[in-house]
């Protein structure tokens, strides 16, 4: 496989998901970011904490393989 | 925005100056390969992209690979969880609860829902003779102590506040005596030296003059009421001061002395140039503006962040007011220099 077209592929899909933009390719799946807002966590020795924002690449597909194998 | 395939063959078209059919072709052999590899149970891995495999239920899953990660969330990189609460573990418990601190405190959590029907356990009456009940009412108390715990310290931080509050308007209260009494001495001639406001200042040296003639007290009270009129600027200013250059809100200055509090990052630049750039269009809006420095993967990040707060709380509420963007696109961080 030509590594011109790989690092282009990887460059284009950077720069897209990095604007928050998704990229949907047929016939494979869809790459999504996902924005999490921050929010209070409570660990089970009392201490609450404020979990900072974050932006999350989801990956989500029709793709399944049946594991008979 | 949504990239379909059709978009994304014309973008790899013009980064590579491949032909359409070339595109298509290496698209598919990708794709193909992705597929060919994950089928066979070895994950396929694209270089700073990420690792492609099938989970155990069959599904295709993609990992992204660090510096993705880093790169797609790097306005919050670096941040770290805040703690908001202190420890449970302090020495309330123990005072109340000597006999009881035996116990193990991790065995805390698994006990509470049965016993907070019986809120009438009392740990000091009999710690020995019922043994499993003893444990079970310390564990009791000590889960419920926490709770009171934290409703006090709430009630500490408020009474501290009130008390501040009423330090701050006793000491305002108590230099403005001095400007009641020259009130009261000025109200004989207030009227006339009032309405005549600042721009009549030469005419009461003409009024002394003459009041000079007619009786020398009416003419200290006079000055009196210029003493006291310039007096009663001063403490004016004094008083509006505090007012104006309020520590905490959205608009305004930082006082450099607070070093503590949180405040609404708008803005994560690499660029320390143009984050002044919109800084100062942010101050000419009038908002509270503050640029930190954060080193993220060895590169200093500069993040512009409106207002300061008290509490997170405060800063939530304040952060639901700014304008779009800001209003959806911002976090909330702790100010500490």
């Amino acid at each position: 496989m030509d590594t011109v077209f790989i690092k282009a592929f990887k460059e284009i899909l950077r720069e897209q998901l990095v604007e928050k933009n998704s990229v949907d390719i047929d016939g494979f799946g869809t790459f999504e970011v996902i924005h999490y807002e921050q929010h209070q966590k409570r660990y089970s020795n009392g201490k609450v904490v404020m979990m900072p924002p974050k932006d999350i690449l989801e990956f989500k597909s029709n793709i399944k393989v049946s594991n008979d194998n | 925005m949504t990239i379909d395939r059709k978009k994304l063959v014309d973008l790899l078209i013009e980064k590579t100056d491949l032909s359409q059919e070339e595109v298509e072709i290496q698209l598919d052999q990708l794709i193909e390969r992705i597929l060919d590899a994950a089928e066979r149970g070895k994950a396929l891995e694209i270089k700073e992209f990420g690792l492609f495999f099938f989970d155990q239920e069959g599904d295709l899953k993609f990992e992204p690979s660090e510096e993705l990660s880093t790169e797609i969330s790097f306005k919050y990189a670096g941040m770290k969880p805040v703690e908001l609460k202190p420890e449970r573990n302090t020495a309330i418990p123990d005072d109340d609860d000597p006999a009881g601190s035996i116990s193990a405190a991790d065995d805390v959590i698994v006990v509470p829902k049965s016993d907070r029907k019986s809120p009438s356990l009392n740990p000091k009456k009999s710690p020995e003779t019922k043994p499993a009940s003893a444990s079970a009412s310390a564990s009791a108390s000590k889960i419920r102590q926490p709770i009171r715990q934290k409703k006090d310290r709430s009630g500490v931080w408020a009474l501290l506040a009130f008390f501040i509050v009423l330090i701050i308007g006793a000491i305002i209260y108590f230099n403005r005596p001095s400007t009641s009494v020259t009130d009261t001495s000025v109200s004989v001639s207030e009227p006339s030296s009032q309405e005549s406001d600042i721009q009549n200042y030469p005419e009461p040296q003409d009024n002394t003059e003459t009041e000079i003639e007619n009786n020398d007290t009416s003419t200290e009270i006079v000055e009196e009421t210029y003493i006291s009129e310039g007096s009663d600027e001063e403490q004016n200013q004094e008083v509006s001061v505090p007012i104006q250059n309020q520590i905490y809100g959205l608009t305004g200055e930082f006082a450099e002395s607070v070093n503590t509090g949180y405040s609404i990052v708008v803005y994560s630049l690499y660029n320390d140039f143009r984050a002044e750039e919109v800084a100062e269009e942010l101050r000419a809006d009038g908002y509270r503006v503050k640029i930190t420095t954060r080193v993220v993967d060895g590169l200093d990040v500069y993040r512009i962040s409106l207002g300061l707060f008290e509490s997170i709380p405060d800063a939530q509420a304040a952060a639901e007011t700014l304008p779009e963007p800001f209003n959806e696109n911002n976090f909330i961080q702790r100010i500490q220099l």
